[in-house]
């Protein structure tokens, strides 16, 4: 009786209706806030956002704002909220970004997995009904949008839609850069197997191996996704200049990053800046390793969407910094992963992986709050400890998918 | 060289000027409760040639030294600004040599080791201020003047006067303000130095080059003296040329009033990386007449390890929960993420105006509270770094005619970093501070830090856990890939394409 009401909910018209109006609730709610309290429900980036957007309304350069570190598309987008009235109008559009990536999930899982309605929707509410995710849109964080770019280019490239990959992937990659991490794996997937054409029999020589992998999709998709970026990039910067450059790009290079966050790093980066003759450029190294090269080597041909998700997991665990807002550019492709997981086969382990992340995050946030609130210098080695702890709880969860991701063909195998 | 010596009393002060001895060389007169203002007047030609070699470079420069300890003082001697040293000029040329810069930083040596080395050490202040305010602005704690008096003795004392120079150079350690000024339209160095109000002797030696003049003044209703006026009336002196003491008795509009009532400046505990000072007020509106727009305000000094953020102070309904009523200025540049040790700005200048409480009955005793942010700073043994901020001025600003004749005030102080944002009719009534336990107008915070001991640790740790963490993935990827490849498997594709 209530799993039917349950499945009932997870058709397509209430779940999206739950998941609007859980928006809408919050949207409501801390506009109210916001009026009537001194603590505020809007995120202090969407004052960042909403300011740059009256600056270019006024026809200026959004960098004239402090710390607005995006693309000029963003406050572009929200020159609306320049008038008073429609202050919230990115938020509206962060929530319906949500919504749409919401619906690129459900249209993945049944068209390209070929799930029910009622299974499509249970997946997907674990991104809709998300109240972290709900939360983080609706406070006014542009990372919901990243969620549907990140979506619409799964949903683009295993639908076989090429160009409209290589636009979103140049587009996503203009505005948050780290997206440039799918473009391996897409590259690497897109063999003749995927693209559903008759699958030539391996290649005998070396030159043979590189013509192959160098098929006219392939260089359909880096052309269309570069000259995006570009082509993005030189209007932007023919219209602001190197302020555009600096703060879109090169401070994510130059930042020193030392104040107090995820990444196992932290610590270690908070010294070294204080010492001006130290570089931390090598901890690029294990990221890129995993997130560009390993990682969709192995996993991206069996499965596209657990690739993206364990390079994007990689991506934020051995990030120089990590922020909670940084966790929403993996949880969009759970849905995806979660179906046929061992972390749903094996219970116990989905929920020992869940716990551990929870607790990894509660004890730095205990350390953080000390130190944050209280002034007591938690940095080592309690903020420390939290962090790397925190950092192995990742790798091991890192692990299990990407075990997940090497196995997904096996066992579809048996399967049959 | 010109010299100026006052002595100023209260009203109620008791002192006969038939018992003031008067000289050739000197004015002797017996103890009282005074304030006591030494003011300089040089010309260039006067100074030592590097130091007006310097000046030259400039169109103006001032130099204001406040003590850090409490004092008590007298209207017109009333104005504040935070303790320690600001610094402001204006080079003549726009684009100005930095060698001016490292010139100006090199003699500020003097007053003790000072950190303003760096090319952007300076702030800009020429935007939002009124005509003729200085240009650059730099700020550093100075406890005490003692090293400065020390340094300076060689320097300026020289031939038979110098024991008697280096004498009056050592008052400086007593006095609890110090004002040097030059602007290049007079030509002139002007140096002004204040001594609290207590009971002292009167006695002031003559100039060993030029004229002194000696005033013993008290507050007093001077004859045909208006409402907002301040009357002083008592006798003058010039050593050498009278021999008696001359009565005078003379009223002027003075800048800096006295308001009523006190203010105590803390930091709210615990003070984390975002702490709240918290001020007390204890003043009511000042006395001028009801048409006259009166607003408190506090001007802020805050060494770079603190800064306030302009946006968060943007808000009305979260000013209104601390009592504030607006952020009227906040200088330029500031970082709002940059750690302390890579913030080049001296520090920043913050102007707020207070939101008294509506219910003047209660307006007795109320609070406002100043959300700061900390910066980072460097690593220290102990895991703490101990930072003193200075007290802010706090007074009522009250409009005023515009043109209003300060400048006849013979004491009156112009440029002292808050009176620019003002209209120029502006009246300052000042509120007096009132200091922590310790006699001191610095509130003290410890700034959680890193352990120096930790890096060590730190280095070896992160590298064995970042690497654990590495390798347990890339076993995990070569454990697929042993199983399955990179590929994937044919029967897969047949079950995709089947569900299509």
């Amino acid at each position: 009786m209530s799993t039917s009401i349950v499945s009932s909910l997870l058709r397509p018209a209430p779940l999206f209706s739950i998941a609007a109006i859980l928006r809408l609730v919050l949207l409501l709610y801390g506009t109210w806030q916001d009026a009537h309290s001194a603590v505020k429900y809007t995120d202090i980036d969407y004052l960042v956002f909403t300011d740059a957007a009256r600056y270019v309304s006024n026809g200026l350069s959004p960098y004239s704002r402090e710390t607005y570190r995006y693309t000029p598309l963003l406050a572009w987008m929200l020159v609306p909220t320049a008038k008073p009235h429609l202050f919230s109008f990115g938020k509206v559009v962060f929530a319906l970004a949500d919504l749409l990536a919401g619906w690129l999930i459900v249209r993945v899982l049944r068209k390209q997995r070929g799930m029910t309605a009622e299974r499509a929707g249970a997946f997907a509410a674990i991104w809709l009904w998300n109240p972290m995710v709900a939360t983080i849109s609706t406070r006014g964080s542009s990372e919901g949008l990243l969620g549907v770019l990140t979506m619409a280019l799964l949903w683009a490239v295993e639908g076989k839609r090429i160009g409209v990959a290589g636009f979103i992937l140049g587009l996503s990659v203009h505005f948050k850069i780290y997206p440039f991490i799918y473009a391996p794996a897409i590259i690497w997937w897109m063999d003749d197997e995927h693209l559903g054409k008759v699958v030539s029999k391996s290649p005998v020589s070396f030159a043979d191996a590189v013509i192959k992998l160098l098929s006219p999709q392939r260089i359909k998709l880096t052309l269309i996704s570069l000259s995006t970026f570009m082509g993005l990039n030189v209007l932007m910067y023919y219209i602001y200049g190197t302020p555009f450059l600096t703060h879109s790009y090169l401070h994510h290079v130059t930042r020193i990053d030392h104040r107090h966050n995820f990444s196992p790093y932290n610590i270690f980066l908070y010294l070294a800046s204080a010492d001006p003759s130290s570089s931390s450029l090598h901890a690029f190294l294990p990221q890129l390793l995993l997130s560009c090269l390993f990682i969709p080597f192995v996993i991206a041909k069996k499965d596209l969407a657990t690739s993206m998700m364990a390079q994007t997991f990689a991506f934020v665990t051995f990030n120089k910094v990590c922020t909670s807002q940084y966790f929403l550019w993996y949880m969009i492709f759970l849905p995806l992963y979660l179906p046929g997981s061992s972390m749903l086969r094996v219970p116990s382990r989905g929920i020992t992986a869940l716990l551990l992340w929870v607790l990894g995050q509660a004890a730095w946030l205990q350390q953080g709050y000390e130190l944050e609130f209280l002034g007591v210098s938690t940095f080592f080695p309690g903020m420390w400890l939290a962090s790397l702890a925190f950092f192995l709880i990742n790798c091991w969860i890192l692990g299990i998918i990407i075990s997940d991701g090497a196995e997904r063909s096996i066992q579809k195998v048996h399967v049959m | 060289m010109r010299e100026r010596i006052t002595y100023f009393s209260p009203q109620d002060a008791d002192l006969d000027p038939n018992q003031l001895e008067i000289n050739d060389v000197k004015v002797q007169g017996p103890a009282v409760e005074a304030v006591r203002e030494h003011k300089i007047t040089l010309t260039l030609p006067e100074l030592p040639s590097e130091i007006a070699g310097l000046l030259r470079d400039l169109d103006q420069l001032q130099l204001r030294w406040a003590t850090t300890a409490s004092y008590n003082t007298l209207e017109p001697f009333i104005s504040r600004i935070s303790p320690g040293l600001h610094v402001s000029y204006t080079p003549i040329k726009e684009d100005h040599d930095p060698w001016d810069r490292e010139k100006l930083c090199t003699a500020l040596q003097a007053f003790g080791r000072l950190d303003c080395s760096s090319p952007d050490v300076f702030i800009n202040l020429s935007n939002e201020r009124q005509a003729g305010s200085p240009a650059l602005f730099f700020y550093n704690e100075l406890e005490k003047l003692d090293g400065f008096a020390k340094r300076l003795g060689p320097v300026v004392c020289s031939g038979p006067t110098a024991a008697e120079c280096r004498k009056q150079l050592q008052e400086l350690k007593d006095a609890v303000s110090l004002d040097m000024s030059y602007d290049s339209t007079s030509e002139a160095v002007k140096i002004q130095a204040l001594w609290p109000l207590q009971k002292r002797e009167i006695s002031v030696p003559a100039s060993p080059k030029g004229r002194t003049e000696v005033g013993i003044l008290r507050i007093g209703d001077a004859p045909g003296m208006e409402a907002h006026e301040v009357g002083v009336s008592g006798v003058l002196a010039v050593i050498g040329e009278t021999k008696t003491p001359s009565p005078t008795m003379f009223a002027f509009a003075a800048r800096h009033r006295a308001a009523t009532g006190t203010f105590t400046s803390k930091f709210q505990q615990p003070t984390g990386l975002h702490p709240t000072l918290q001020l007390s007020l204890s003043t009511t509106a000042p006395p001028v007449d009801d048409d006259a727009e009166c607003a408190p305000y506090a001007y802020f000094t805050f060494p770079k390890v603190i800064f306030a953020d302009r946006y968060q102070l943007a808000d009305e309904l979260f000013l209104a929960s601390k009592n504030l009523a607006a952020a009227k200025y906040v200088s330029e540049p500031v970082d709002l993420e940059a750690p302390a040790y890579t913030t080049k700005e001296w520090g920043s200048n913050v102007l707020l105006e207070l939101a008294p409480p509506k219910d003047k009955a209660a307006a007795k005793n109320w609070t406002v509270e100043v959300p700061l942010h900390l910066r980072y700073l460097k690593p220290s043994p102990t895991g703490k770094e101990e930072a003193g901020i200075p007290f802010p001025a706090v007074f009522w600003a009250c409009n005023g005619e515009q043109d209003v004749g300060y400048a006849i005030n013979p004491f009156d102080r112009i440029n002292l970093g808050y009176d620019g944002l003002f209209e120029p009719g502006t009246t300052f009534w000042h509120v007096s501070p009132r200091p922590a336990a310790d006699g001191r107008l610095i509130n003290n915070i410890s700034v959680p830090v890193v352990k120096e001991g930790a890096s060590q640790w730190v280095a070896v740790g992160t590298a064995v856990a970042v690497g654990l963490g590495f390798l347990w993935v890339l076993l995990k990827l070569m454990g697929g890939y042993a199983k399955s490849g990179h590929g994937t498997v044919k029967a897969a594709e047949d079950k995709d394409k089947k569900e299509k």
